[in-house]
């Protein structure tokens, strides 16, 4: 199997936050969804497949080479859209993008315009007088011109108009179609990745709490609702994050087959949303109103 | 190749295209031969995953309905109708039996089975 | 030293050009309107050779400032690069802007009317070495504190330097018992000038030129090493 990223039991630790023993693989060809609440470790996470940070244990390899002993041969294949672009004020699009474009081997120079002409972006203005939105867009379209076989991008769809998302989705599934090019994605916004992912990662608190072909999750993640005084010990026990609202409760199980059985009469049991997930695992709440 | 999406649908997204696609087999809209588009091309297109329509074509080509030539592309298999009928008529007849069965340990009786059977035809038009 | 390395040098040499030219033009203006002055006001051309120095060196900080105070560090750290050759590009740029800078002040000493230093300063060996020394010196100080630390670690490394000069005044005053300020360092000056005459005249004076020059390479050498360490561990 042909892996564009591996990442093994990789740590972080900060004053008053870790991340520890994260684990993912991606195979080559494919978009990984990187989900997880604020603060739950995504940035992180993607700062060390770049060594933007010092990783406090663990081993990354970028299509199969170490993130570290071959940092600079990994980097030209990396492209990168963080989630706060951040060059020189003073400087002007046009004027950063030929400041770095040499460094790639493969930089072509064409398809940036192309780019450029398609995102419009205004080349000739200067760094500081953007908006998040057309910053973004200068760093994707760096990111994509140099041949970059995996394509980070930390939270791109906050500060993009709703067109410009779903044209991004639409480029970065236009990458896949070599079959060598992937993409991790990182976002708290899920609809982005709900239907386009073909792996997600699910981090909070530091830690991977899953990690997975999208339509394995589809098929053992559910939600269970029901009738409040339905909820007893035994299914809090079962289920992996409840809800209770003055209507009746909402519980997530990894186990939906198990769960079709205990839950048989009177409850509704649907597919877990990305979302679903998100909000509900490891909640305990005795009474939200 | 005509295949439309439903987010309400209960079914998942790969079931959906499974069933437009042998639909649309079957009925002759999609003729034997003819070129589908690549998985990624069709994912790209629907705004799905990749793992989706992978496995959507998997599924059909177990069933039969379409052949993927290794670096040609994904065509419609050569379908034998009368072969295909045959074999979801038997797909009809072990769901019958299944049915006789539970109505067996119900103690229901042929004639009230043949009743819900006329029941749920009608119910259909 | 890798034909690769070369080029990841100049290329970040080209890229620090490239966006850094509107804040160093300006400070190279206002360094070579005060040259004008200073060599026309200055007594001393070795005490003028100096003062350049230190002067110019601090324009070596300037890059990695301005990527730090626009967060545009980490920018770099994300190109095909190591930290390590990240840092070699600073030194490369750094002192490629010193040697730049030391031209144009030999140019304006030369050719300003008025100029009291000599053109014979700048053929003579041992001035140069003393020049490549004092700038040696605080490059090798300001570098790896400006990259581990940003604008805070040159803050630093002026305050201690500014805290060093004030001891050498006071030192000079004892020593010199002079009372102008100019005379004071100047006696300071005279007497480690003397530590190393002696030193100078011990061996003879190409060894002892190839063996400071040497020495200074050395001490370039660990100030990158040292930063190359320091920057290893920066988290961005």
């Amino acid at each position: 199997m042909d892996y564009a990223l591996e990442i093994d039991g990789v740590g972080k630790r900060y004053k008053g936050f870790a991340l520890s023993e994260v684990s993912l693989r991606l195979p080559r060809g494919y978009i990984m969804g990187l989900i997880g609440p604020n603060g739950a470790g995504k940035t992180t996470l993607i700062k060390l497949i770049l060594n933007l940070v010092r990783r406090d244990g663990g081993a990354i390899r970028v299509f199969g080479l170490d993130n570290l002993a071959d940092e600079a041969a990994v980097k030209a294949r990396i492209g990168f859209v963080p989630d706060e672009p951040r060059y020189h004020d003073d400087a002007r699009l046009g004027e950063l993008a030929s400041a770095v474009a040499p460094f790639y081997a493969k930089w072509d120079e064409g398809r940036f315009r192309r780019l450029a002409g398609e995102f419009e972006l205004p080349l000739e203005k200067k760094f500081k007088k953007l908006s998040h939105g057309t910053k973004t867009k200068f760093a994707l379209a760096v990111a994509l011109s140099h041949g970059a076989e995996l394509v980070l991008l930390d939270e791109p769809t906050t500060g993009l108009d709703p067109v410009f998302r779903r044209r991004l989705l639409d480029t970065l599934a236009g990458l896949l179609q070599d079959e060598r090019s992937s993409v991790l994605f990182s976002s708290h916004i899920t609809t982005d990745l709900e239907r386009t992912a073909d792996f997600v990662t699910f981090l909070k608190d530091g830690r991977v709490v899953f990690s997975d072909r999208m339509d394995r999750l589809a098929e053992e993640w559910a939600v269970v609702k029901g009738g409040r005084e339905m909820l007893d010990a035994d299914a809090r026990a079962f289920l992996q994050g409840v809800r209770v609202r003055p209507h009746g409760f909402e519980g997530l199980t990894s186990r939906v087959d198990e769960a079709r059985q205990r839950f048989a009469n009177g409850f509704v049991i649907e597919r877990a949303s990305l979302d679903d997930i998100m909000v509900l695992y490891g909640r305990e709440v005795a009474n939200d109103g | 190749m005509r295949i439309v999406i439903s987010n309400a649908s209960p079914d998942p997204i790969y079931e959906q295209i499974v069933g437009q696609v042998r639909a649309q087999i079957l009925s002759g809209e999609l003729s034997e031969g003819e070129q589908l588009p690549s998985i990624r091309r069709l994912a790209r297109d629907l705004q799905i995953s990749v793992i989706t329509t992978k496995r959507a074509y998997e599924e059909l080509e177990r069933e039969g309905f379409i052949n993927t030539v290794g670096g040609k592309g994904t065509f419609v298999a050569a379908q034998n109708p009368e072969f295909l009928r045959e074999k979801r008529m038997k797909a009809v007849e072990e769901k019958l039996a299944e049915a006789v069965e539970q109505a067996r340990l119900l103690n229901v009786g042929s004639d009230q089975l043949v009743e819900m059977l006329r029941l749920l035809y009608a119910e259909d038009e | 030293m890798t034909a690769n390395g070369l080029r990841q040098d100049w290329l970040q040499l080209r890229r620090d050009l490239i966006l850094h030219r509107r804040a160093l033009l300006p400070a190279a203006l206002i360094f070579a309107a005060f040259q004008v002055y200073f060599v026309i006001a200055i007594q001393h051309p070795t005490l003028w050779l100096v003062f350049t120095c230190v002067y110019l060196s601090f324009f070596t900080v300037i890059p990695p400032n301005r990527d730090d105070r626009f967060g545009a560090t980490a920018w770099s750290c994300t190109l095909p690069l190591s930290r390590a050759d990240v840092v070699r590009g600073r030194y490369v740029t750094g002192w490629a802007l010193a040697a730049a800078l030391f031209v144009t002040a030999l140019a304006l000493a030369t050719f300003v009317p008025g100029s009291k230093i000599p053109p014979a300063v700048f053929m003579d060996p041992d001035r140069l070495l003393l020049a490549a020394a004092v700038a040696t010196f605080i490059i090798a100080l300001l570098l790896p504190f400006a990259l581990r630390f940003g604008f805070i670690g040159v803050m630093l490394v002026a305050v201690a330097l500014q805290i060093a000069a004030a001891l050498l005044f006071v030192v000079a005053k004892i020593t010199g018992g002079q009372n102008s300020v100019e005379g004071g360092i100047a006696a300071a000056f005279r007497a480690l000038a003397a530590g190393v005459a002696a030193l100078r005249a011990t061996l003879s004076v190409p060894v002892f030129q190839l063996t400071l020059l040497l020495t200074l390479v050395l001490v370039n050498w660990l100030s990158y090493r040292f930063s190359v360490a320091l920057f290893r561990r920066r988290d961005l």
